[in-house]
């Protein structure tokens, strides 16, 4: 090729000369595949004295220092501050104009509340953290499905399964419509985060006004604005649910959970992200996705693939999209599922306590169970597959060896 | 139906600064580092966010060639960013933002040791450029190999600060020579003067070594 012609410069080129190519200490510092083809070549003709090249490298491999390293975690602390003293001395410009005595209230206000309040604000809501994991659960227990719109406002479902969708026009609940509205914080202008409580037991379904719509199973909780932003849709799941989502490149659609970050534009997916539990895992069905595992940084799904975290970091494998989505049709189906796991899932499922020992709860199970059966069903067919007996006591499932 | 396959690429962008978490990851060069600037100085928080997220790890270790009190760096990262940040009315456009940070963050290390060595009556000793070259980090081959990259090592370590401070620009941070040029305060030849006068050293270290090759390019040439 005419390239390599064009460098005969090369031909007499000492180390020293070499030290001073920029194109040289470019492909020391960054080499790439083509770089390395073409220093390769210039060494195998003859052009350039390997000497003198290896020399140089040598040179600058020797002078290559240990870096001292910012962490993570500091460079977020430190944004952070950055970000205080910004808001602070844009409220200091501002104050001006303002009665100095509301001066000291203000300080005091900053420093009390800075963190919570200027999140909210928005002037800098493009620097401003979200906050949705922020929001609290309620208190108590909650036996019921509840919806809970604002401090003042909460409705509770006796039944087993409830659809709420979300329109222009107000709150949907099983595809009635209700006097319920979407809610907007009208001094500040900032969403109001509504919450979904679906407890032990229960399920139900949750349509957003974009029309992306959600499954939530058992034990879960799911907090989203009443009304997404312009530039983004957010959520954050405490539990178990299936989202399928409708594309908007515009408006990314993030969902967030204790240890995990997953962003998507248009895709149907399964979390698993109970905050008691130790692993979280994402399950792409269809589309893409990506996971932001904290620290254990960001992973790219593919259709099929399942990200599972544990305290050991991530893990990415190829699963069979249906054992993992099947819940939401009735169906929970598994394969080679160590039983502990599976007696979990029934007793979040169905709300009731199973205790088993640790001794069974590795054994390998692969199947099908129909939950719209009673637990008592249920319980008597995996005891007629799985070397195991279970008794009841009280309202207690006892599952132990045979 | 909304089961399209989406390319995650075209959004890549546009959610970069949703959450600190997401800062963690290495910024990916959507944005030319000029533009960026621009777009931060007309008034875009999310290029400001970026800029932070893209330069921060560079200035820390940067900072680290000046002194060993972490929080000290930090400080003053956070000092440059702050004052950009209210200032960005009144500041130019430059065409090389890295060096801008870089020269910034010097600046503001080096008013604040001569702020501290006013307060203890102390005279001001311009703050040295330190550097550690170490054999251990980089792999052995073999003996010959190590004795020869412990003679490197000694060589380095005598070379004066400025020169290791140039060094580090040019060949660990592939600085170019203007850019060092406006870091340093130096002018380019000077600037060239001392990367040659380090290398020299170390040819003539490892002379003896060459002689039978460096003997047989000289009979290649006179045929």
């Amino acid at each position: 090729m005419c390239t390599y012609n064009l460098h005969t410069k090369y031909n007499n080129y000492t180390a020293e000369d070499l030290l001073k190519d920029e194109s040289f200490i470019n492909h020391s510092l960054h080499p790439d595949e083509k770089s390395e083809k073409y220093w390769k070549k210039l060494l195998d003709e003859d052009i350039l004295n390997r000497q003198e090249y290896e020399l140089a490298c040598f040179y600058i491999d020797s002078v290559q220092v240990q870096e001292e390293m910012i962490e993570d975690e500091e460079i977020i602390d430190l944004w952070g501050n950055i970000e205080v003293t910004n808001k602070r001395n844009l409220k200091a410009k501002r104050k001006l104009f303002y009665i100095i005595s509301s001066m000291a209230a203000g300080i005091l206000c900053l420093t009390i509340l800075s963190i919570s309040r200027f999140f909210q604000s928005s002037d800098l809501t493009t620097l401003a953290m979200t906050k949705i994991e922020d929001v609290k659960a309620p208190d108590m227990d909650v036996t019921d499905i509840r919806l809970i719109l604002s401090d003042e406002e909460a409705i509770s479902f006796e039944e087993k399964e409830v659809k709420i969708a979300y329109k222009q026009e107000g709150i949907e609940i099983n595809e009635k419509e209700t006097a319920l509205k979407n809610q907007r914080n009208e001094i500040t202008d900032t969403p109001v985060f509504n919450q979904l409580i679906v407890p032990k037991g229960k399920r139900s379904t949750l349509t957003f006004n974009d029309g992306s719509k959600i499954w939530v199973n058992a034990g879960s909780r799911v907090v989203y604005p009443a009304k997404f932003e312009t530039d983004q849709r957010e959520i954050y799941i405490d539990g178990e649910a299936y989202l399928e989502v409708v594309p908007d490149a515009a408006r990314p659609f993030i969902v967030k959970s204790k240890t995990i970050q997953i962003e998507v534009l248009g895709t149907s997916f399964n979390v698993t992200a109970y905050e008691a539990d130790s692993t979280q895992s994402v399950v792409l069905v269809n589309g893409s996705v990506k996971v932001n595992a904290g620290s254990f940084g960001e992973h790219l799904l593919s259709p099929s693939e399942m990200l599972a975290c544990s305290a050991n970091g991530p893990e990415i494998k190829k699963v069979n999209t249906s054992d993992f989505v099947s819940w939401k049709t009735g169906v929970y189906q598994f394969r080679s599922e160590p039983l502990g796991n599976i007696l979990k899932r029934l007793s979040r499922y169905y709300g009731k306590d199973i205790v088993f020992t640790s001794a069974i709860s590795d054994f390998k199970c692969s199947g099908k169970l129909d939950l719209r059966d009673e637990l008592e069903e249920v319980m008597k067919n995996i005891s007629g597959t799985a070397p195991v007996k279970y008794e009841l006591s009280g309202d207690t499932y006892i599952v132990s060896n045979l | 139906m909304f089961f399209n396959l989406y390319c995650i690429l075209i959004r890549i962008y546009s959610i970069e600064y949703r959450s600190t978490t997401y800062m963690l990851a290495n910024g990916s060069d959507t944005y030319h580092e000029k533009e960026l600037w621009d777009k931060f100085l007309s008034g875009d928080d999310k290029a400001y966010t970026h800029l932070y997220k893209k330069y921060v790890r560079n200035l820390f270790s940067y900072g680290m060639r000046f002194t060993t009190d972490r929080e000290l760096v930090k400080d003053c990262i956070q000092d440059v960013f702050v004052k950009i940040y209210s200032n960005r009315k009144q500041l130019n456009t430059t065409p090389d933002v890295k060096i801008y940070l870089l020269t910034a963050l010097k600046n503001t290390l080096f008013n604040v040791f001569e702020k501290e060595s006013k307060a203890y009556t102390q005279e001001y000793v311009e703050p040295v450029f330190h550097t550690e070259y170490s054999i251990e980090d980089t792999i052995i081959r073999d003996e010959q190999d190590e004795e020869k990259r412990q003679k490197m090592v000694h060589i380095l370590e005598l070379l004066t600060p400025r020169q290791k401070e140039v060094i580090y620009y040019r060949f660990v941070e592939g600085l170019k020579i203007n850019e060092i040029c406006t870091l340093m305060d130096m002018n380019v030849q000077s600037v060239q003067n001392l990367i040659q006068r380090s290398i020299r050293k170390v040819r003539k270290t490892f002379e003896g070594k060459k002689n039978n090759t460096m003997n047989i390019n000289l009979k290649k040439g006179c045929l």
